[in-house]
């Protein structure tokens, strides 16, 4: 197993009181795996992916219970040396705003060398500034920047020999995207993650980016996890797809099998909601209520207020997994216990 | 728009700030009352005497005359003579102002090289143990008067450790480096003489010191606000992830990130520190162009004030227009135009 995020529950402990944003988070990948993970805003997605890579900004976020095994080693207990060079190594993370994502005041060489420097080698055997003018650092720096001018053909950057000298400003939205996709491939990462990659984009220059990402997966292997709150995004890029409500995966399934068979009321809503997938902010078509205040969230199931199917035990008991045919995994009591 | 062509610009458009500078200070000194020609002729000088001395420094015509005549004589390099001593202005100028602009540089040198790593590491460990501490470093330095701590570090650098000499910018009895810059330290450098640089040194200390303070405890905060904020970037946040170091993270684009506003307050810092050192050069008795400036202003001696008041317009407009360039070499979205 690729990745296997085991019950994670994350608190953020503000002045305004306890939020509990993750409760019980359960999420597993295998090697070539592309994965969708979708949901509202505001469920949990983007902390989801930041445990992988262990940057949740700690404080105010404390992790209160679970583990992040990612090819069965604990991401959570690793030293910050270890996290550094498994983020280097093992890791591609891109996120929403390629605008801020870079840095303004550096050229994409700088950004995108140090990336393949940093990602490839042990970082002592980096040359500094420095021993820049030592013969066995001019040769490093000059192989590194060779390479950065691959991943920018890699990643569809026409004239990346030339370009490669330009800032941040003189590129357009899409093509800064492929630029960080550029630097988070740069290490030959076992995953990418990639948290809203398309949203801050032009429609457009969506599909491009979607497109890409898929060719990449063809090409060299990738394995990845989406981070949407668009199912269009799933349907035309993933095999396997994980629903979350309110801090909590509530529903994973193939993605044919989820489309076709939608097994948790909050995920049949959804799909009710296409292809608009959201109306009003927090109001789903066909989903009444609104998504509960974290710092008091319900008990029991935390979509109970809103089921149309609500039982006694529902408003006591988190719901289990229950396992159904051909891998499809729903956290709900009207499927009843485990497996 | 070149590089070039915008400093011409800028520099062309220092003119006219100057000129409505010297408008100013000229109608605000004339209209203050008082009799400058009096104190300069001396209680025992008859009125003959007296309107001579008017009449010898035009200060009989009228006051539009007197100022155009004034201009006409600067952009000849004429910047007047003082009432009171009748030395040309430019020369005490020479003297006073290299005396100053050492002094600051070297007070702004130790508010920097102290500040902006104590900001940086504030920020760093925001909220821990050194943290605290810098902060609270940098409130006592904001919080007691400034003449007091002057006083404090004279009689503790001077007197009881006594490491340093007090007053003065050379030893009494020595001849200081022949001028080249006015700046001793840096005549005695170019000169290779390195006891006369020592000599210049240790009387620069103390002054240099005090006048840091003050800037010693923005510039701390100012660096420790800037960090913060580029340690808050998204892309912090994306070098992380890519596993680039922290260390080079923090060394090498948190730095440039933060840069603008170092330099921004530094430079300010600067302008501040060359126009109130009045308070350290008469503590330290160190003669620069605090004292001079106080000394003719209570002399109402025009010319000296008018001379002091343009220089300071050229420089303060020298340190925009370098801000200006820099932050350009900083940051390549800014553009000239
Ligand atoms: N630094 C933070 N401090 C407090 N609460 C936070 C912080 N970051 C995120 N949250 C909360 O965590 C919840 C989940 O956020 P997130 O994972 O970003 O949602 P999503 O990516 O699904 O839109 C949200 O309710 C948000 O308000
Ligand atoms: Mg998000």
């Amino acid at each position: 197993m690729l990745l296997d995020i085991q019950n994670l529950h994350l608190e953020f402990r503000t002045f305004d009181g306890v939020a509990k944003v993750l409760a019980g988070v359960d999420l597993q990948m295998q090697r070539g795996d592309v994965v969708g993970l979708v949901g509202e805003t505001g469920c949990g997605k983007s902390m989801t992916a930041l445990a992988i890579p262990n940057l949740i900004p700690m404080p105010p976020g404390v992790i209160t219970e679970g583990r992040v095994l990612f090819d069965g080693e604990d991401v959570l207990a690793k030293s910050p040396a270890e996290l550094q060079r498994f983020r280097a190594r093992h890791l591609g993370m891109i996120f929403q705003d390629p605008t801020t994502n870079l840095n303004p005041v550096f050229s994409i060489r700088e950004q995108l060398v140090d990336s393949v420097l940093y990602q490839r080698m042990d970082q002592q055997t980096v040359p500094g500034r420095w021993r820049g003018w030592m013969p066995s650092a001019r040769q490093i720096r000059s192989d590194a920047h060779r390479r950065a001018v691959e991943l920018m053909s890699l990643v569809g950057i026409p004239d990346g020999e030339r370009r490669i000298e330009d800032y941040p400003h003189q590129f357009s939205g899409g093509m800064r995207q492929r630029v960080l996709i550029a630097m988070a491939l740069a290490g030959e990462p076992d995953l990418l993650i990639a948290d809203e990659p398309t949203t801050a984009l032009d429609v457009t220059i969506q599909a491009q980016i979607l497109r890409l990402i898929d060719s990449l997966v063809k090409r060299l292997g990738l394995s990845v996890l989406i981070i949407t709150h668009n199912l269009g995004v799933v349907a035309q890029t993933c095999q396997k797809v994980a629903v979350m409500y309110a801090g909590k995966v509530i529903e994973t399934a193939p993605v044919r099998e989820l489309f076709k068979n939608p097994r948790h009321p909050y995920t049949q809503g959804l799909l009710k909601a296409l292809p608009t997938s959201h109306t009003r902010r927090g109001e789903l078509e066909g989903i009444p209520g609104t998504i509960p205040n974290l710092t008091r969230p319900p008990e029991g199931c935390r979509f109970h207020p809103r089921c149309s199917h609500v039982m006694e035990v529902c408003r006591q008991v988190v719901p289990p997994g229950h396992r159904g045919d051909s891998d499809h995994i729903t956290y709900c009591h009207l499927y009843g216990e485990e497996r | 728009m070149t590089l070039r062509l915008y400093l011409l610009r800028r520099i062309l458009l220092v003119i006219p700030l100057l000129i409505g500078l010297s408008l100013l200070t000229f109608t605000v000194s004339r209209i203050l009352p008082g009799d400058p020609v009096g104190l300069a002729a001396g209680p025992q000088a008859t009125p003959e005497i007296r309107e001579a001395l008017a009449r010898q420094f035009g200060l009989d015509q009228p006051l539009p005359v007197q100022y155009l005549n004034y201009i006409a004589g600067l952009f000849q390099g004429d910047w007047g003579q003082s009432l009171y001593s009748r030395r040309l202005v430019l020369d005490d100028l020479r003297v006073f102002f290299p005396a100053t602009f050492e002094l600051t540089i070297a007070a702004v040198f130790i508010a920097t090289v102290l500040g902006v790593p104590a900001g940086f590491m504030s920020a760093v460990y925001r909220d821990k143990l050194p943290d605290q501490v810098v902060r609270v470093i940098a409130l006592f330095f904001v919080s007691f008067p400034a003449f007091w701590l002057a006083m404090i570090f004279q009689s503790i650098l001077g007197v009881t450790l006594d490491w340093f000499p007090i007053g003065k910018r050379f030893d009494v009895l020595l001849a200081p480096p022949a001028t080249i810059t006015g700046m001793f330290t840096v005549d005695a450098l170019l000169h290779l003489d390195f006891q006369a640089f020592g000599i210049a040194l240790s009387h620069l200390a103390t002054p240099a010191l005090v006048l840091s303070f003050g800037s010693l405890a923005s510039v701390t905060r100012i660096t420790r606000t800037a960090v913060l904020d580029a340690l808050d970037r998204d892309s912090v946040r994306m070098e992380r992830a890519l596993g680039i170091p922290y260390r080079v993270i923090l060394s090498k684009y948190v730095l440039r990130n933060a840069l603008i506003a170092i330099l921004t307050i530094v430079a300010l810092e600067f302008g501040w520190l060359l126009a109130g050192a009045v308070l350290v050069e008469t503590i330290f008795d160190f003669p620069g162009l605090g004292l001079y400036a106080v000394e003719s202003s209570l002399r109402l001696d025009f010319e000296p004030i008018m001379g002091i008041t343009i220089l300071y317009g050229i420089v303060f407009s020298l340190i925009n227009i370098a801000i200006d360039i820099a932050y350009g070499i900083i940051d390549p979205r800014i553009r000239y135009g």
